[in-house]
C-alpha cells in the first residue's frame, strides 16, 4: 500500500473526505472511520501514527462536545467529532508520500504547478508553525510564567496575546519564502519540464476504479 | 549566593550519538563565564540544559542544591534568564515598553511599580527613545540589548546568552558587553554567555570553559587558559592577535602576560620607557 502512486492515495482520501462530509448518518460515519484506520494502518505500517494524532486532538474534541451539545445537540457533536477524525486520519495516508511526488500528482490533474506548490509549501508550513509556537511557548516559560498554573481567563488572555505575533511571524516567514522562491526562478518560465514522471500501476488503476464505484455506490444509496 | 552545578551530565538527541559527554561544572553567580567552543561543539545543547529546556539524559543539573527535574520551566525562568541567538523569537509584544512590562505584568506586579521599574529599565539599556517602537523594527543591536533587558527586568540570579555578539558590529558588541559586565558586577547577576567568539572573553569574562567534542577541555581562570598554549593547538583554535602578540612578547621578553590592549600598551609604555 506505501507504494501506491500518490493519485492513488489522494483519491481515497478524497472520498472518504467527500462521503464524511455529505453524509451525517452516524451508523455510515462509523463505518468509514473504521474504513478509513484501516486503510491507514494497512498504509503507514503502524497504528501508532493513528493514536498519537488522535491524542492530541483530544482537547478539540472534548471543547467541541461541550459547545456543540449545549448549542446544537449531542448527537451533532457526536457526528462532527466523526467527521473530524475520519477527515484527519485519512489525510495521514499522504504522510507516506513525498513531497515532489505529491506536487507530480496534483500537476497530471492539470492542477497549475504554482498552486501544487503552494500546497506542498502549506502543508509543510504547518510544521513550521507549530515549532513557531513552541519557541513562543517556550520563551514565555522563560519569563518566568507558568502556563499550568495560570487561571483559565489568564490563559486564554495569554494565548490571545501570542497569537498576533505568531500569525506576524508566519506571514513574514511566508514573504521571505516566496521572495526566496522566486530568487530561485521559481516562474522563470512559462512552462515546465519534470525529470521525474509518476507512472500508474495496474493496482493503482483497480483500486481508483473501486474507490470511485463504492463512493458512487454509498452516495446512491444512501440520497 | 546561588550556584549552577552539573554533575556528570550527558545528552544525546538520539541514542547512538552523545552531543554533551560527562560535563561538571560549577557556576557562582557572581560570576562571568564564557562558555568556548567551535561550531557543533555542543554549546547550545548546553545552553538549553542550562536553561532546563533539555534535562540531562544521565548525571545531575543542581539550581541551588534543587534538581532541575524537579522544577518546572516556568519556575526555572524565575531563577534563571535565556537570551536566545535569534532574540526575535522571544518578543512578542507590540511595542519595547509592553516587552519589558511582560514579565513583571505576569507575575502580577503593581501598575504603578511596573511603571517605575520599565522606566529605570530603559534608561538603564538606552532604550528610552525606543519605548512606544515594536520590538521587529529595532535594529541588531537594539534587539539584543531588549531581550537581555526583559530578562534583567525580572532580576534573575542568572542570564544564559547564546552567542550576544554575533551579527553585532564592534560598536554594539562593545555597548553589550559593557552592559552584561555592569549587570554581573553591580546587581550581582551571574552571566553565562555562550560563544565561538574569542576577542572579547578576555578583557569581560572572569572564567572560561572550552567545549570541544561534547566534552570540556578546559575549565578555570581566563589567563591560565590562555597560557596553556598546547589547548587551543589540538582543538586548531585561533587565539586573538593580542593573547598572540601578549604571548610572544612574555616568552621572548618576560613582559608580564596581558589579556587586554590597555594593559598590554601600558606594560609596553613601561618597558620601553625604561
Amino acid at each position: 500500500m506505501n507504494d501506491l502512486d500518490p493519485r492513488t492515495k489522494l483519491t481515497i482520501i478524497l472520498s472518504l473526505s467527500s462521503l464524511t462530509i455529505i453524509f451525517d448518518k452516524f451508523f455510515l460515519l462509523c463505518g468509514l472511520l473504521l474504513i478509513s484506520i484501516l486503510l491507514t494502518w494497512i498504509t503507514i505500517g503502524s497504528y501508532i501514527a493513528i493514536v498519537r494524532i488522535l491524542e492530541k486532538m483530544w482537547p478539540l474534541f472534548l471543547s467541541l462536545a461541550i459547545t456543540l451539545t449545549i448549542f446544537a445537540s449531542f448527537s451533532e457533536a457526536l457526528t462532527s467529532i466523526l467527521r473530524i477524525i475520519i477527515i484527519a486520519i485519512s489525510a495521514l495516508i499522504l504522510t507516506t508520500t513525498s513531497p515532489r511526488d505529491f506536487i507530480q500528482a496534483l500537476l497530471s490533474w492539470r492542477i497549475p504547478y504554482e498552486i501544487a506548490f503552494m500546497v506542498m509549501v502549506a502543508t509543510r508550513f504547518l510544521f513550521i508553525f507549530r515549532e513557531e509556537a513552541k519557541d513562543t511557548f517556550l520563551a514565555v516559560q522563560m519569563r518566568g510564567v507558568e502556563i499550568n498554573k495560570l487561571k483559565y481567563k489568564e490563559k486564554i488572555e495569554l494565548y490571545i496575546s501570542l497569537l498576533l505575533p505568531l500569525v506576524f511571524s508566519a506571514i513574514s516567514k511566508a514573504y521571505k519564502l516566496a521572495i526566496a522562491m522566486e530568487a530561485r526562478g521559481l516562474r522563470a518560465y512559462p512552462q515546465r519540464s519534470f525529470f521525474r514522471q509518476l507512472r500508474l500501476k495496474k493496482i493503482d488503476y483497480c483500486l481508483m476504479a473501486s474507490t470511485i464505484l463504492a463512493t458512487v455506490i454509498v452516495i446512491f444509496i444512501n440520497i | 549566593m546561588a550556584i549552577l552545578q552539573l554533575k556528570e551530565v550527558s545528552y544525546a538527541y538520539n541514542q547512538d550519538n552523545k552531543v554533551i559527554k560527562n560535563i561538571s561544572l560549577d557556576i557562582l553567580s557572581e560570576d562571568f563565564w564564557a562558555l568556548v567552543g567551535a561550531n557543533g561543539s555542543g554549546k547550545t545543547t548546553l545552553a538549553k540544559i542550562l536553561t532546563g529546556i533539555f534535562q540531562p539524559l544521565d548525571g545531575q543539573y543542581l539550581i541551588d542544591g534543587k534538581n532541575s527535574r524537579k522544577i518546572t520551566l516556568g519556575e526555572l525562568g524565575t531563577q534563571i534568564g535565556f537570551v536566545q541567538q535569534n532574540s526575535i523569537k522571544q518578543f512578542f509584544t507590540s511595542s519595547v515598553n509592553q516587552e519589558i512590562a511582560f514579565g513583571l505584568k505576569n507575575r502580577k506586579v503593581e501598575r504603578t511599580k511596573i511603571e517605575r521599574t520599565v522606566k529605570e529599565i530603559l534608561e538603564y539599556f538606552s532604550l528610552e527613545k525606543h519605548k512606544e517602537s515594536h520590538p521587529l523594527t529595532l535594529s541588531q543591536g537594539e534587539r539584543k540589548r531588549l531581550a537581555v533587558a526583559c530578562m534583567v527586568v525580572l532580576k534573575p540570579k542568572f542570564i544564559i546568552l547564546d552567542e550576544p555578539t554575533a551579527g553585532l558590529d564592534r560598536r554594539n558588541k562593545g555597548l553589550m558587553l559593557d552592559f552584561l559586565k555592569k549587570i554581573n558586577q553591580q546587581d550581582r547577576i551571574g552571566i553565562v554567555v555562550i560563544t565561538h567568539d574569542l576577542d572579547w572573553v578576555s578583557s569581560y569574562a572572569s572564567k572560561l570553559a572550552v567545549l570541544a567534542n561534547g566534552g570540556i577541555a578546559y575549565q578555570g581562570e581566563i589567563r591560565k587558559a590562555f597560557l596553556q598554549r598546547q589547548i587551543w593547538h589540538d582543538l586548531q583554535f585561533p587565539l586573538p592577535q593580542i593573547i598572540e602578540v601578549s604571548y610572544k612578547l612574555h616568552e621572548k621578553f618576560n613582559l608580564p602576560f596581558c589579556l587586554d590592549e590597555q594593559s598590554l600598551v601600558r606594560e609596553l609604555k613601561r618597558v620601553l620607557g625604561k
